[in-house]
């Protein structure tokens, strides 16, 4: 009698955990946003790449994927790449994509974004981790990153195991537009149907906004580089030699970067013997037009990712190489 | 003062304080019955009450009666 | 420690399992214990008020017993040999020390309250006004659960007096009834022989597994009603009542709506979950709402909203006043002049009128709260009971049978719409901005912005889907108050069911307060209404 009593509690118990447990999972995915055309689709279409069959990895922020176009890179000039990032990633948070890209993927080389390395972890926003976090799949390293990234424990596990309790009111924003308003947020749980699997991460923009370069600026004064994003890219780099990877620490053109800007990074480079190339020092080479090639003013449209992507074309092909 | 005769005098005192010559009230009757019979009308009832019988009832048996047979007792005691 | 948070509900627990586990006989020290540790995580200057206040009513209690007690000794001793006379004479001198202790003590207490809650306020409009420079108390300590304390601590004493109760030997238990953690913040009014008894209890109901379930329901209902409710339809609110000038007809009227709906969740849903936590605890403490908005007048209403207030203004200060021997008297003069039916009738009035100045100003010192939950309510009594005969008339002429449902209905939405007018004043931050509010109900720049309520971003911008969702939430909590209505509740439907369908009930809820509470980024957290008062 006891022993049945004690059966028919248990059951109870966890016939209640496991159908809450199922319909929270079920139900969690249609909350959490997806940012059509931005890193939602990049994330989700570098799963959809074959095994081990990539090159060349790009990494970093909206900078990077809207400079490289990976898609380009592959069917033109036969160098297999892929854009993956999220929109104001840190290298905090690079590190960690770099882990998930390595997960399925075996490049030669890997290109790393560098204009958010004055970002400090306490500077991120929402949004940014939103954008990051909410498409990767679950992971302890996807917890640990966020616990970094936003200082905040219940924060941090939101992020990257309960999204729902962040996004559980988007039942009220049903046919709302991201907050920067270009974006459609969708209730999809699969974003293939929406995703360019072609441009491989490349975000293609054609708006043209002319620039004034601060590069050309004699503004040389250094900015510190925070602990962490030191931390970040040594982390990778140890990761790389271990692989025999060749890492890049790469700046695409931009309005706002100055040749301050540059110097700290090289400096950086220099004493931890990285490569770091800047294509601020080679606009003319490169071809890029103030007034016809940015998107804003910090990134580039897509007359300025195609000069770009051509002239890292023919850098790529001497690094593969070697 | 018989009971039978207190109950004659305050059934007229009801008729009187709620305008209804059908009222007889008993030991049971609680304010829920008589229509009227709510907060507003309760210390003009008791006031009533007081002048018919020369009696005064305390703060505390002002808020403490249950019902008309609480009320009928204390006028035994006192009248 | 709001009521809304997790530590809250830690707190909860702990103290459940800490007092559960002492012997019955001392279980209120648990009580007491977590009563302080909940005070202080709010105000930690405050407690010694309470306490004071506490203390003092404890010690005239006392000295109120002394008085009594000395009286009954002579009772005992004299009564065969003194006369009437003598008899009343002594009554009469032992009433008057008695009469001199409470009167001290609530002067003093109303003192403190008026102090700490509406001196700061009126002696900056003096100066405002007159140009004076009185102390305006601007860092004055505004004790948690002032003003429920205070008149709870009050009630304690005159019942002493009244010989409803003796006096409490023990001093902590009446500090225990004055900081109760769970109506310190916004009631329930206890009252000292209903609440102490249970708590001091010599043997207590043990908490069975229906017993648990029950509260717990109760619990979770609260939290829907505050969380999925009341935040939610308060942000519309909020929104029309902060920007009253960007809107007008139909969007006035939408936020009138929503925060009738949004007072009403709020308010009984913290109920909910205190008496629910009470119930836990194996405390009953009195329901503060019964299907208010199914009344059929406006006395009506005040008998089903927030009912313990208006039984504890009734009991200590409505019924002395009429008592009172100046009540008397005023209605001795008029039953000579204009008869006896006006002699019962004006004073009663009178009454009403102080009472309900009395209830406005209890919330606040605006003359926006004076008005619309003082005033205006005794206007609308006071004109029912007037009209009452002309109302009679009507009805006959017009061959309406009021025992029917439509009829019902329309009183019930008449009293509703009624009390949503003083509610206007009642969430305004002044008088004037409540005429504005009402006045932009009509004065509709153009004809079709009448139809055009919601395209602001405040309330995220989407006109039907809010709507649907103030439609969704009206129609919840009349389905629920219409079963409590009839003596049914989903609670006892559901807990009688085999044990899946109470467990997707059980679901249901999780995931209602899941997805429609109003927590996390979107949201700041919002206190309760009636934590203010």
């Amino acid at each position: 009698m006891l022993k049945n009593r004690y059966f028919r509690w248990s059951l109870k118990i966890i016939s209640a955990v496991l159908s809450f447990s199922l319909i929270f999972l079920f139900i969690q995915p249609f909350f959490v946003p997806k940012y059509i055309g931005g890193s939602t689709t990049i994330v989700s279409g570098y799963s959809y790449l074959d095994k081990n069959s990539i090159d060349v990895l790009f990494l970093g922020s909206s900078q990077m994927f809207c400079t490289v176009d990976a898609g380009m890179l592959t069917d033109k000039y036969d160098i297999s790449s892929y854009d993956f990032g999220a929109s104001g990633q840190n290298l905090t948070m690079s590190e960690y994509y770099y882990t998930e890209a390595l997960k399925t993927q075996s490049p030669n080389l890997v290109i790393l974004e560098a204009c958010q390395i004055f970002l400090s972890n306490d500077k991120i926003g929402d949004d940014a981790l939103s954008w990051n976090f909410d498409p990767m799949n679950i992971s302890i390293k996807e917890f640990t990153t966020a616990q970094q990234v936003c200082n905040n424990n219940i924060k941090a596990f939101n992020y990257s195991f309960t999204p729902l309790f962040l996004y559980h009111d988007r039942w009220n924003s049903i046919g709302d537009k991201d907050s920067g308003g270009e974006n459609d947020i969708d209730y999809v749980i699969d974003p293939k149907k929406y995703i360019d699997l072609s441009s491989r991460g490349f975000l293609a923009r054609d708006h043209v906004e002319p620039q004034k370069l601060a590069f050309y600026n004699d503004d040389t004064s250094l900015k510190t580089i925070p602990q962490e994003s030191k931390t970040a890219i040594l982390k990778i780099a140890e990761d790389c030699k271990n692989r025999n990877i060749k890492l890049v620490l790469f700046k695409s053109p931009s309005s706002s970067w100055t040749k301050g800007d540059s110097l700290s990074v090289k400096h950086f480079a220099e004493e931890n013997s990285l490569e770091f190339i800047d294509l601020n020092e080679k606009l003319t080479e490169i071809g890029i037009d103030e007034n016809s090639d940015f998107y804003d003013g910090a990134h580039l449209n897509t007359n300025g990712a195609k000069k770009t992507t051509k002239y890292l074309a023919i850098l790529l092909q001497s690094y593969l190489k070697n | 003062m018989s009971r039978d005769e207190i109950f004659t005098r305050l059934n007229e005192v009801f008729q009187d304080v709620f305008g209804d010559d059908d009222i007889t009230v008993t030991d049971e009757t609680t304010a829920a019955d008589v229509e009227g019979w709510d907060s507003l009308r309760h210390i003009t009832l008791l006031a009533a009450v007081e002048d018919e019988f020369d009696i005064e009832f305390s703060m505390g048996q002002t808020v403490k009666m249950k019902n008309v047979g609480e009320m009928v007792d204390y006028i035994e005691e006192e009248a | 420690m709001t009521i809304t948070s997790f530590t809250f509900l830690g707190f909860v627990l702990a103290t459940l399992i800490v007092y559960r586990s002492f012997p019955v006989k001392k279980q209120w020290w648990v009580l007491l214990a977590a009563s302080i540790i909940f005070y202080l995580s709010f105000s930690i200057g405050g407690i010694f008020v309470m306490i004071g206040t506490s203390l003092l009513t404890y010690f005239s209690g006392i000295m109120v017993q002394k008085q009594k007690d000395k009286h009954n000794a002579w009772l005992k001793e004299n009564k065969k040999n003194a006369d009437k006379e003598t008899r009343k004479a002594k009554k009469a001198f032992y009433q008057k020390r008695q009469k001199l202790i409470v009167a001290g003590t609530v002067a003093v207490t109303i003192g403190i309250l008026f102090i700490c809650k509406y001196y700061g306020v009126l002696a900056t409009r003096f100066n405002g006004l007159f140009n004076t420079s009185l102390w305006t108390a601007e860092n004055i300590l505004l004790p948690l659960g002032i003003s429920y304390y205070s008149l709870q601590l009050i009630g304690y004493l005159v019942d002493v007096n009244r010989d409803i109760i003796p006096a409490e030997r023990n001093p902590l238990k009446v500090i225990l009834y004055g900081g109760f953690f769970l109506s310190i913040m916004q009631g329930p009014f206890n009252r000292y022989n209903d609440l102490m008894p249970q708590i001091c209890a010599e043997k207590r109901q043990k908490l069975t597994y229906v017993n648990f379930k029950f509260a717990v329901l109760k619990i979770t209902g609260g939290y829907i009603k505050k969380l999925c409710i009341a935040d939610q339809v308060g942000i519309i609110a909020n929104e029309v009542f902060t920007n009253y000038n960007n809107y007008s007809g139909l969007g006035i009227l939408l936020g009138i709506v929503c925060f009738a709906i949004q007072l009403y969740a709020d308010f009984s849903g913290y109920m909910d979950i205190v008496i629910g936590i009470g119930q836990l605890f194996g405390i009953n403490m009195p329901e503060n709402f019964r299907q208010p908005f199914f009344s059929r007048n406006m006395s009506e209403f005040w008998k089903r909203w927030h009912i313990t207030l208006g039984f504890w203004l009734q009991d200590y200060v409505f019924f002395p006043l009429l008592k009172s021997s100046l009540f008397k008297r005023i209605g001795k003069s008029i039953t000579g002049k204009l008869g006896k039916d006006a002699g019962r009738r004006i004073p009663t009035y009178i009454g009403l009128f102080i009472l309900w100045t009395l209830i406005g100003a209890w919330h606040g010192a605006g003359f926006n709260y004076v008005f619309g939950v003082g005033i205006l309510q005794f206007l609308y009594i006071f004109l029912g009971e007037i009209c009452d005969p002309i109302f009679e008339k009507m009805k006959k002429l017009l061959h309406i049978n009021d025992k029917k449902l439509y009829w019902h209905i329309f009183q019930s939405v008449r009293t509703t719409a009624l009390m949503m007018l003083a509610w206007v004043f009642f969430n305004s931050k002044s008088f004037m901005q409540a005429l504005r509010m009402i006045r932009n109900i009509f004065v509709v720049p153009r004809l079709g912005q009448f139809f055009a309520p919601f395209y602001s971003e405040a309330v995220n911008g989407n006109y039907l889907r809010n709507t649907i969702f103030i439609a969704v939430c009206i129609v919840v909590i009349l389905f629920a108050d219409l079963l409590h209505e009839k003596g049914k509740s989903l609670r006892t439907i559901i807990c009688d069911r085999p044990y899946p369908i109470r467990l997707a009930f059980y679901l249901i809820l999780a995931f209602t307060l899941i997805i429609f509470g109003a927590y996390g980024n979107q949201y700041v957290a919002s206190d309760f209404i009636y934590f203010k008062f």
